[in-house]
């Protein structure tokens, strides 16, 4: 029982990671949190169904289809959601987005129907060890999204493209001024954020269905994962995804499982009090 | 310009007015057709709910109006959207209230119905609801009518044939923590435990959730021969799916919601062999449902399903009441449908009892290739 758990936890864990390294890299960009990153969640998942279930693409192929046509739409969000908005105060910003998050649902709800859809996973079948017995596609979701994760890692840290990215997300002002092209950068930003976002998304369709409210539950928990690894902190992010996806899970097995999101969010609280900054974050005040 | 623009803003002022002394004298007109509103899901998570809901409801109006209306007066409803959630129900049930209806049909849901019992008692319009809690009957509210078989018979029913006909020893129960499965869950504990064969675990959870493994893993722990599941539509999908990829070879007898084309749909092979307590099914032996399931498939080109033979039955109520009380005054309406015994629905026969309370009977279905069969009748009075 407890391996068993371990992979569900793990599993649920990475994606809340990804979720949350998706909400980091915005912030980190644009300096405001994303309301509408549980809904590239589930467009990701919409997107594995139309080209999975509808086109019939083999799922590896759907992966790399879904993954650049996320890339595309962070895009396209960047440009709805945020340019317009930049020069104005952060809170529009946020609501613009809380704004996109109720409209993503609608129309995922006008395109794909009210009805929950199923998707095939990538793997079928169970992989059994022992006595424990639980799907591929949840040793298939820690793998890609381990993957996912190192790649946007190495990207940030290791080549010229993140560093003009952190850069950006540093200063906007400075890396305008050494010519970086800001609208580029947040641009490309956006499209990661959406691109892993949707990617969990498509993971997770074919173990949990494809609703147009899967992103709400998902994302709160990812943001909660932000916060109790640091705010800004990408590798603070994953920490606190895998924790938070132990803690969900365990709590549900061997505490409560009514409670168990009770359980998440007081989890949270209690980092609020014992560490405000965060696992990874940095004991900073914002300069007057 | 400015002349046009003031002619036409008196237009605009007028036509109103005469549209409402038309709709005036329509309403006392005996000739003017009667609406009923249909409080249901057209948006939200369960909007696929409010699409059934119309079919069944639209199919009874066509039906009626077909074999000459309500004392040669036509029916027509009115559809109002609850979002899907509690507080979407009062608001749309206080905005068809207010709009001329004779009879309000509420949600499927226990919850939302029991949200509307104050505007039901407020507004004194008739109402029948489809929540199956037993908690619509302790409301006391003498305008809403529960059309619907209530939980302690199906509850009982499918405690009992866990544990008699099927033989399980040890038996766990899973319910959601909503009013209708938590009620159904008390019910059949009680029912287990006066058997003398007690429940060995009972877990809940919360709507919405969507990983089951902590709560099955500690099922599977716990040495259970049987599971006995209180779930709505789409948790029953995952349970049913969750429960096969756990490795976990037990009998699952679960709610009516695990036999609807919405779970079926999702859990697809792994809906097999569940059992179930059901309102209605297409597979029906009832020559009324049998009938009503074969032109639903004609006019829809789908299954039919449980929320549209429920709601088709609830509209037929509504106008066998509207049809007794030969006019649309409320309190004449109301005691026509308090008075409705042994009327024969597609679902169930129904009897309001001194509560109110319509259904009387369920049926034991098993899925086979993914069609729920009838096993049993179980007639609870």
């Amino acid at each position: 029982m407890v391996l068993q758990l371990i992979i569900a936890g793990l599993a649920m864990g990475i994606v809340y990671g990804l979720v949350a390294m998706g909400f980091v890299l915005i912030f980190r960009a644009v300096g405001v949190v994303n309301f509408a990153q549980g809904e590239f969640l589930m467009i990701g998942g919409f997107f594995s169904y139309t080209l999975t279930a509808q086109l019939g693409l083999p799922m590896g192929a759907a992966l790399g289809v879904c993954a650049l046509i996320m890339g595309l739409f962070g895009i396209f969000f960047h440009f709805l959601t945020y340019w317009p908005l930049r020069k104005s105060w952060d809170i529009t910003v946020i609501i613009s987005t809380i704004g996109a998050s109720i409209a993503l649902k609608e129309i995922a709800t006008l395109l794909w129907g009210p009805a929950p859809l199923g998707v095939d996973p990538i793997v079928p079948g169970l992989a059994k060890f022992s006595t424990v017995s639980i799907e591929w596609q949840f040793i298939l979701t820690i793998g890609i999204a381990a993957l996912l994760m190192g790649g946007v890692f190495m990207l940030l840290e290791r080549t010229y493209l993140g560093h003009i990215l952190q850069a950006t997300a540093q200063d906007q002002y400075a890396a305008a001024l050494i010519g970086i092209p800001v609208v580029v950068a947040t641009g490309l930003t956006f499209a990661i954020s959406a691109l892993i976002t949707g990617v969990g998304g498509l993971l997770l369709a074919p173990i949990f269905f494809v609703t147009t409210t899967m992103g709400g539950i998902t994302g709160l928990k990812a943001f909660a994962a932000v916060i109790i690894g640091g705010f800004g902190s990408v590798h603070g992010a994953i920490i606190g995804g895998i924790l938070i996806g132990f803690v969900d899970t365990f709590s549900g097995a061997y505490i409560s499982s009514t409670y168990r999101d009770a359980i998440v969010f007081l989890c949270l609280i209690l980092a609020l009090i014992v560490r405000p900054q965060g696992i990874f974050g940095e004991k900073i005040a914002e300069k007057v | 310009m400015k002349k046009w623009l003031a002619v036409l803003v008196i237009f605009m002022f007028i036509v109103p007015l005469l549209a409402g002394c038309s709709s005036q004298k329509a309403g006392d007109d005996k000739a003017a057709p009667i609406k009923i509103g249909v409080v249901t899901s057209m948006t939200g998570e369960r909007a696929l709910t409010g699409q059934y809901t119309k079919n069944g409801v639209l199919m009874a109006i066509e039906d009626i109006n077909a074999q000459g209306g309500i004392n040669g007066r036509k029916l027509e409803a009115v559809f109002e959207d609850d979002n899907g959630n509690d507080a979407g129900a009062v608001n749309a049930y206080n905005k068809l209230s207010g709009s001329g209806v004779s009879v309000i049909l509420g949600p499927i849901y226990s919850n939302m119905d029991l949200a509307i019992s104050p505007s039901i008692k407020k507004a004194e319009i008739p109402t029948l609801v489809m929540g199956s809690s037993n908690d619509l009957a302790k409301q006391k509210n003498q305008w809403m009518f529960q059309a619907r078989t209530a939980d302690a018979i199906s509850a009982t029913a499918l405690a009992k044939y866990a544990a008699n006909n099927l033989k399980l020893k040890k038996i766990a129960i899973l319910h959601e923590t909503d009013n209708f499965a938590s009620g159904a869950a008390a019910v059949a504990k009680k029912t287990l435990e006066d058997m003398g064969n007690p429940p060995v675990l009972v877990e809940s959870y919360n709507g919405g959730d969507k990983d089951f493994t902590p709560v099955l893993a500690k099922i599977k722990a716990s040495g259970a021969d049987g599971v006995l599941a209180w779930s709505q539509q789409v948790e029953a999908g995952l349970i049913m799916k969750q429960i096969k990829s756990l490795d976990l070879n037990i009998a699952l007898i679960g709610s009516n919601s695990y036999i609807t084309k919405i779970a079926i749909d999702l859990a697809k092979e792994n809906a097999e062999n569940v059992y179930s307590v059901a309102d209605y099914v297409a597979t029906t032996p009832l020559a009324k449902g049998a009938d009503f399931a074969k032109r639903y498939k004609e006019k829809y080109k789908i299954d039919s399903e449980f929320n549209s033979a429920m709601n088709y039955d609830a509209t037929t109520l509504a106008a066998e009441a509207l049809k007794k009380a030969g006019s649309t005054d409320k309190n004449a309406v109301r005691q026509a449908m308090a008075a409705i015994k042994d009327f024969v629905g597609v679902s169930t026969t129904f009897t309001f009892d001194e509560n109110n309370v319509g259904g009387t009977s369920v049926w034991i279905v098993q899925t086979k290739n993914g069609v729920p069969q009838v096993i049993e009748a179980v007639k609870g009075r």
